[in-house]
């Protein structure tokens, strides 16, 4: 149950334009985001593409303080100027825009279509500090989880405190992810933090949520995102260097943690992570560089253990060595990911492929990572409850 | 024609909160104290009330008794407030064909209900549960507040009970209840009263005349004079327990929390009086003891039970004072949950029913359509014991909570949540009361306690969270 079919025929299907919006605090409102992320991924196409090419659109929302909740994919496209095109908001709390790609790439390599575009957009700062309160969470289990006081700092500390104690990880540990990512978000012209900051003030900062200080925990952000995608043949006429989506994979898992059999291994993760290297012909080993959902820093630490880039409770470790820094073993985050670029929730799936269309392609600049023929992206949604995983490459087999 | 014996207390059970404050803080604070003799109070946590300590009271209650909770043919509930509270007690009990009394508006509902407890098991010839419980609230400021405790006792009455009521004089003016809210929420008292010496005279001399000096005389409030057959004030042979002096007053709670800590204390073959009167009612009862009941009356026992003490400020707090000029709304803005939805998850969250799998036998707590251990939609309700370990913890700092949790965690601070592993096997999120953080490790032991959740929509939210074992 819920392992696709590997070896049911599908089409080749690839990247062929990108873009992201500035992400942040932004005075605009989402419209005006969504359209910056749209153009920017057209006038990425090395040989041009017209907004009246898009054959299908895939936008991913968890819908942030309910401003226009219903229909927000038409709203999204008919003001990018793209008014016509099948459009749906896609919905998978965090996940949302992942999932988008997932179903842009369904649709292309079914034959449905030629030529789609997946984005995301989140508007998260425009709310009152109370009305924001309401809205925090929401993908939790509303039942159980929010009525026990708990929005997600808190389910991933109490994840962190199984960690802790099944492996011994510690606080340092933690706080090494967000070194790590806020040192190459420095870098990043487009995250939300641009600044360095050290283990001591990671580990001194105002505690959220025990162990968490607020440096273990990602901001609220606006920001939105998009990718372009293509049929092999179509992809061919617009650019040379397409980036080859060779597997996707996704799974689903309880909402609340306290139903799931572990709090150190996000299941999710597990099968979808299998699912699209099993597509792909790849293994973890083959990634260079890895776009995870670091909501929390704990989550990244699960993430580069249940996709197989070390034993599960070696995160810490493994981290703290520079395994994932931009030189190491797997870049992980070289975006500076959702703790240092920004988590505008439904944008983030759409915008870590983004990252790796751009790594692949090598044009991200300061950040790039060398050598990176083959990319992973993993977009969770809630504490686990939905998961996909793309694996890209450069070649399109092999 | 068949016949039971006549109704008597069979249990008891007492709950005091667990936080105290010094009368000796108020002079500094307001100027002034009111309440000669009381020399600390229980305070109320911000998520107790008068419907929660009245269901910790019950369930000691009903568990002591060893009886069937479905054989509860009535659970009757008395407070000072206005709020309901049977319905949730007989809910956290079980006592699920009761039917529900709720006596409130009074401080003498507590007498009241008890007389009426006693009627019913005399009428049906089956068991009721009487509960007591106040969190009597005037306003800051107001000198009335000065003495205002918190707490409850409950009773349950039966065919051959241990404490009978020979019997039971009462009497009325038309006149305003003892105490009414007024339109911020505090009590108050009404303008205009009779002579409550008056009205305790009436009430008396509707009972026959006490043969021998009794046990224990329980006035309440304690200085009131009761009548004797001389004219003289009644004293008892044994004083009364001066649990205004370590508790403050309880309200509705007081006279039936003297009532328990002298049933506790009292010698079998023994007589006693309960008497109250106020501005508007009094009651007098006499009752006769045969043996003390089952459970706990001692509530100076309970009193001794780890008290935390705590400043007057945060007193305050805790009592949900500055609620208003936080300015955090009680109406949902986004995503929440539903009032029926709420109500469908009751049994689990006040009885921890959970559901046993007709198909596979696994315990499914909280319940769900579908087993998730093998699909099967056929279950048999079964109730957790309540007992757990920490399996995963936090502490959720200032800005963590969700809306529904803002409030208070922006009058009282920090608070604890884990992932308890139920002794039964099931695993829940839910909150720590009464938190010590130092407390807070994974494995610690815990028991499931019945508290406030949050308020919604007028409606007040209760639900299981658990206590740290010390």
């Amino acid at each position: 149950m819920g392992v696709s079919h590997p070896h049911r025929p599908m089409r080749d299907v690839a990247i062929v334009g990108a873009g992201l919006s500035t992400f942040g605090e932004r005075p605009e409102s989402a419209k005006h985001l969504f359209n910056e992320a749209v153009l920017e991924a057209l006038g990425s196409v090395d040989r041009g593409l017209a907004l009246k090419d898009l054959e299908e659109a895939y936008v991913g929302s968890l819908g942030f303080g309910g401003g226009q909740l219903g229909n927000l994919a038409a709203y999204m496209m008919e003001q990018a100027g793209a008014a016509g095109v099948p459009a749906r908001r896609v919905e998978n709390a965090c996940a949302s825009s992942g999932f988008a790609l997932r179903d842009a790439y369904l649709a292309v390599a079914s034959g449905a279509c030629d030529v789609a575009i997946a984005g995301g957009i989140e508007k998260m700062n425009d709310l009152t500090g109370i009305h924001k309160r309401f809205w925090l969470g929401v993908s939790g289990d509303t039942e159980w989880e929010r009525l026990a006081g708990l929005t997600f700092p808190g389910v991933y500390a109490m994840m962190a405190s199984r960690h802790f104690h099944e492996y011994g990880t510690t606080r340092e540990h933690l706080a090494h992810v967000a070194v790590k990512n806020h040192a190459i978000g420095a870098k990043n012209p487009k995250a939300q933090f641009r600044r360095e900051i050290t283990l001591e003030k990671a580990l001194a900062g105002p505690v959220v949520a025990q162990p968490f200080t607020v440096f273990d925990c990602c901001s609220t952000t606006d920001g939105a995102s998009a990718v372009i995608i293509a049929s092999a043949e179509k992809a061919r006429q617009l650019t040379d260097t397409p980036v080859w989506i060779r597997g996707s994979g996704a799974a689903t898992d309880y909402l609340a943690v306290h139903d799931r059999k572990s709090l150190t291994r996000l299941d999710a993760t597990v099968k979808a992570g299998r699912t699209a290297f099993g597509r792909a012909g790849l293994t973890p080993r083959d990634v260079k560089v890895a776009e995870v959902h670091d909501c929390f820093t704990i989550a990244e630490l699960l993430a580069v253990e249940d996709l197989g880039f070390t034993e599960k409770g070696q995160g810490g470790p493994f981290t703290a060595s520079g395994a994932t820094s931009r030189t190491g073993q797997v870049a992980v985050n070289p975006s500076g990911g959702l703790k240092a670029k920004g988590h505008p929730l439904g944008a983030t799936g759409t915008a870590q492929a983004v990252e790796v269309f751009l790594q692949l392609r090598g044009q991200a600049g300061a950040r790039q990572v060398q050598g990176a023929e083959t990319g992973l992206t993993h977009n969770v949604g809630g504490s686990g409850a939905t998961c996909v995983v793309h694996v890209y490459s450069r070649s399109v087999s092999g | 024609m068949s016949h039971k014996p006549s109704p008597g207390i069979l249990a008891m059970g007492v709950a005091v909160p667990r936080l105290r404050v010094a009368g000796s803080e108020y002079p500094q604070a307001w100027g002034h104290y009111a309440a000669r003799g009381v020399e600390e109070k229980a305070v109320p946590a911000f998520d107790e009330d008068a419907v929660t300590l009245a269901a910790e009271a019950a369930l000691k209650a009903v568990e002591a008794s060893g009886i069937d909770p479905a054989e509860i043919g009535l659970v009757a509930f008395a407070t000072s407030g206005a709020d309901p509270g049977a319905a949730v007690v007989a809910e956290v009990v079980g006592a699920r064909f009761a039917r529900l009394l709720d006596v409130t508006g009074r401080m003498t509902a507590g007498l009241a209900a008890l007389v009426a407890g006693f009627d019913s098991s005399e009428a049906v010839r089956n068991h009721t549960l009487v509960v007591a419980a106040d969190v009597p609230r005037a306003a800051p400021g107001d000198a009335a507040e000065h003495p205002e405790g918190a707490g409850a006792a409950a009773f349950l009455i039966g065919p051959g009970g241990h404490v009978a009521l020979h019997a039971a004089g009462a009497a009325a003016k038309h006149e305003p209840a003892d105490r009414v809210m007024d339109g911020r929420g505090f009590f108050r008292s009404p303008e205009v009263g009779a002579d409550r010496d008056a009205l305790l005279a009436q009430a008396s001399s509707t009972i026959p005349a006490q043969a021998v000096r009794p046990d224990f005389v329980l006035r309440f409030p304690g200085d009131l004079a009761v009548p004797g057959p001389d004219g003289k004030p009644l004293e008892g042979v044994r004083a009364q327990p001066d649990l205004r002096k370590r508790m403050g007053e309880a309200g509705a709670a007081q006279p039936l929390l003297l009532l328990a800590q002298a049933l506790n204390d009292a010698a079998p073959g023994t007589e006693g009086l309960l008497v109250g009167a106020t501005a508007s009612t009094a009651q007098v009862l006499r009752l006769g003891v045969l043996r003390k009941p089952q459970g706990t009356g001692d509530v100076l026992g309970a009193l001794a039970v780890a008290p935390k003490r705590i400043s007057l400020l945060r007193a305050m707090q805790e009592r949900g004072h500055f609620a208003f000029e936080t300015g955090i709304p009680e109406e949902p803005m986004g995503a929440y949950v539903s009032l029926p939805a709420f109500a469908e998850t009751l049994p689990a969250r006040l009885r921890l029913l959970a559901d046993r799998c007709a198909g596979c036998g696994s315990l499914q707590y909280p319940p769900r359509p579908a087993c998730a251990e093998c699909g099967g939609r056929e279950f048999a309700p079964e109730r957790l014991s309540g007992r757990g370990t920490v399996y995963a913890c936090t502490i959720i700092g200032r800005g963590g909570a969700p809306s529904e949790f803002a409030l208070q965690q922006a009058l009282t601070g920090e608070y604890g949540v884990a992932v308890v592993e139920l002794a039964e096997g099931p695993r829940v999120a839910a909150q720590i009361a009464d938190l010590d953080p130092a407390a807070l490790k994974i494995g610690a032991p815990l028991q499931a306690v019945v508290r406030r959740l949050y308020r919604q929509q007028g409606v007040t939210r209760y639900g299981v969270k658990f206590r740290v074992l010390a």
